[in-house]
């Protein structure tokens, strides 16, 4: 196959390539044949320091990867040899650097592939930007031809992406890495893991990933916390490796009610017995605490220990410890003093959700309503104890699972599911 | 009392066989009970190999030594939510003792959703407790002897607070779930009496409840609601209640405990004494309060779980005759507390 070296001339949008006029521009690159090709000597000069004062005084260095103005992957070594890859010829060619002055160095770059492939090359570099990363110079073939080479330093990059709140996606560059990702515990007990999503391999690119919600450590199913995990993707490459992380917070859940007057009976000679604080609560009573009508006075000791209830014709009736008295209030206030919704209200530990929060749950719901809490030892941490409605059939075969979540807005102990 | 009806005749069949890996040995001060693939093991701070004492493949949890450990209860599933477990108490050969079903699918309402923890109280009774709501625990009380229980001790809180001794508890009412903090009226309670504060008095609970190492007396701090003014309350078996005003306000971080009939307060940087018998407070160096029995005891548990881990297996309980683990209550939970 022959390879055209291009000359750098653009005749109304042509290029001119040994002497031939080509529609479509044609590379311009050191190493890159016309017609035969010589193997020119290698230029291993003695090993000396690196290192290149760049034109602000930085000190650069020339070992690293590096990317050509033709799309080359060029690899110095510390030793300052190294490869020059052009998807142009159909091998590395060899590369000697010799450092020249506090600025510049020169690459000889030696074709040992077959006569006419391409052909060895000389480059005269010299970094133009003050991070070092960008050496440009012109270039000289063995056969005479010549151009302008620029060198661009390849960078690692990766860029995390959260498709859901169980879905994320790591993009690196440049292509040809692979990626992993692990989990590491930051807060409570039980964390979120991640794995690669199915049929995802660890060179794709952008790499798919899901996190895992923990299991409940406890054998009755009893509600367990949960934990913050730091998610780490790392891209390697042969340019070194790169991470990125994020932290992702998990719940334990559990499920709770208030009184239901349909649960303890039907009064006055109908209502369930129960015994509160060594006091036996049977039969009926009339107008307690200010609450007009009869009802089960099992079921008015609910209401005063549990705070609120919901009686047989739909009222929503709450307690005042301070009053003594049962009122009938249009909504049931939460600590946060705004209204609860059943299916929507949490209760969570304003250490970990603030006020105006709301709250994303795997397998659960979105825009959950932090707006209600707990005692100090029991709603602490990462649990959260989703407010069902009125009487123990709403909560009935709820599981006690660990979620991953995400608050909206977020915060350092629950962040939101953007990155 | 509620009587609690005898249990199935499958749960007779714990009767477990005996799997004698290795004897205890006397030198060996500490004993480690643990679960693993839904059997009881036990092993020892030595890292010696395990013994199993059960072998029926029942799911367990909550296992827990009685005081003078020679027995050991904890808590089976029982499938279909027909109760919220089968209590079980065996000796430390795998014989079975008593076994009771707890709390029947019809007698949830209202009560505690879970068992999420068990504490042996004395030699006959057991403290069975779960969350009812966020901010409610029930704890019940069943007695192995009678097979009875007393259920409905309700703590505003974590759960009610046993003396040593086993024969007094403590728990907090008057702060109903769904009720703005102006509207609670926190009261603290021992055996049913309410002890502090007065009626109409409004103050906030800052402390967790601590009983003296004999049961004589209960120590918490509260603070006044209006002005904001914190006392160490004392309450005496004999009924009354001190309260003794402190010149440091408590914080989350203090740590009540006791240390010779005082009440050391120990906060980051310093600690208080409320002197017994007295409204003395000495100011004392954090230092000089930093080994209190509670810490050797939290210390020594920290120790036992690193140890323990070699075993791989869950729900920890550690015994020994006389270590400071004996300043915890013999309680375990699902929590890990």
């Amino acid at each position: 196959m022959k390879r055209n070296l291009c000359l750098g001339l653009t005749l109304l949008g042509a290029s001119v390539c040994c002497g031939e006029i080509f529609a479509q521009p044609c590379i311009i690159a050191p190493g890159k044949s016309c017609s035969g090709g010589s193997n020119g000597p290698t230029l291993s000069g003695p090993m000396i320091q690196p290192q290149l004062m760049a034109q602000t005084q930085k000190s650069c260095t020339v070992p690293g990867n590096w990317t050509s103005l033709a799309g080359a992957k060029v690899t110095v070594k510390p030793d300052l040899s190294g490869t020059f890859d052009a998807s142009y010829c159909p091998s590395p060619h060899k590369l000697a650097i010799t450092l020249q002055g506090t600025n510049s160095f020169r690459v000889r770059l030696t074709w040992t592939g077959a006569p006419g492939d391409c052909q060895s090359s000389t480059v005269d570099m010299a970094f133009t930007t003050a991070d070092c990363n960008t050496a440009q110079g012109p270039y000289r073939n063995d056969d005479g031809t010549s151009g302008t080479e620029v060198w661009t330093r390849s960078l690692l990059q990766l860029s995390l992406t959260r498709q859901n709140l169980m879905t994320f996606s790591a993009r690196g560059a440049p292509v040809g890495g692979s990626f992993t990702h692990s989990s590491t515990k930051l807060r409570g007990t039980n964390i979120a893991g991640v794995k690669r999503a199915t049929g995802v391999a660890a060179t794709d690119n952008p790499n798919t990933a899901n996190l895992t919600n923990p299991a409940n450590p406890n054998a009755n199913g009893a509600p367990a916390p949960g934990g913050l995990v730091r998610i780490t993707s790392t891209y390697t490459t042969r340019d070194g490796k790169i991470d990125k992380s994020f932290s992702v917070p998990a719940f334990g859940l559990s499920c709770y009610y208030n009184a239901l007057e349909a649960e303890w009976g039907t009064p006055p000679d109908a209502c369930k017995p129960v015994t509160i604080r060594g006091t036996r609560y049977s039969g009926a009573v009339t107008n307690p605490n200010g609450l007009a009508g009869t009802y089960c006075n099992s079921f008015i000791a609910q209401v005063r220990l549990q705070g609120s209830g919901l009686t047989r014709n739909n009222r929503k009736i709450q307690y005042r410890r301070d009053l003594g008295k049962i009122f009938v209030v249009n909504e049931i206030l939460g600590a946060d003093l705004t209204p609860v919704i059943a299916g929507k209200t949490v209760a969570r530990d304003r250490l970990i959700i603030p006020k105006n929060v709301l709250v994303d749950i795997d397998r659960v719901g979105s825009g959950l309503i932090a707006n209600d809490t707990g005692g100090p030892n029991d709603i602490t941490g990462y649990r959260i104890d989703l407010f069902k409605g009125a009487g123990s059939a709403v909560c009935k075969n709820f599981n006690n699972i660990i979620s991953v979540a995400a608050c909206n807005p977020g915060n350092t102990k629950c962040p939101g599911s953007n990155l | 009392m509620r009587v609690i009806l005898p249990v199935s005749i499958g749960a007779a069949l714990l009767v477990a066989a005996m799997l004698p890996l290795k004897v205890i040995a006397e030198s060996e001060l500490v004993k480690i009970l643990y679960v693993k693939d839904n059997e009881l093991f036990i092993g020892s701070d030595s890292g010696g190999q395990a013994r199993q004492i059960t072998s029926d493949g029942v799911v367990k949890f909550l296992p827990a030594w009685s005081k003078d450990g020679s027995r050991i209860a904890f808590i089976e599933r029982v499938d279909g939510g027909r109760a919220l477990g089968n209590l079980v108490v065996i000796n430390e050969e795998g014989q079975l003792l008593s076994s009771v079903l707890f709390r029947r699918a019809e007698d949830w309402a209202g009560g505690m959703r879970f068992i999420e923890s068990l504490e042996w109280l004395d030699r006959d009774r057991i403290a069975l407790s779960g969350s009812a709501n966020p901010s409610l625990t029930e704890t019940a009380i069943v007695d192995l002897s009678t097979r009875t229980e007393e259920g409905g001790i309700f703590d505003d809180g974590p759960g009610a607070n046993f003396s040593p001794d086993g024969k007094h508890f403590a728990y907090t009412s008057g702060s109903p779930h769904f009720t703005p903090e102006s509207s609670r009226r926190p009261t603290l309670n021992v055996d049913h009496v309410s002890v502090f504060p007065k009626e109409g008095v409004h103050v906030r609970l800052m402390s967790d409840r601590y009983w003296s190492p004999d049961s004589s007396r209960l120590a918490v701090i509260f603070e006044d609601f209006s002005t904001r003014r914190q006392s160490l309350v004392v309450w005496g078996s004999g009924g009354r209640t001190a309260a003794t005003a402190l010149p440091t306000p408590a914080g989350s971080e203090s740590d009540l405990s006791w240390s010779d009939g005082d009440v050391l307060i120990t906060f980051d940087h310093e600690a208080l004494r409320v002197v017994k018998g007295s409204r003395n407070v000495e100011r004392l160096a954090a230092s000089k309060a930093a080994l209190s029995p509670l810490d050797l005891a939290r210390a020594e548990r920290g120790r036992l779980l690193e140890i323990a881990k070699g075993y791989g297996g869950r729900d920890l309980d550690f015994w020994c005759q006389a270590c400071a683990l004996n300043a915890l209550p013999r309680k375990v939970s699902t929590n890990g507390n």
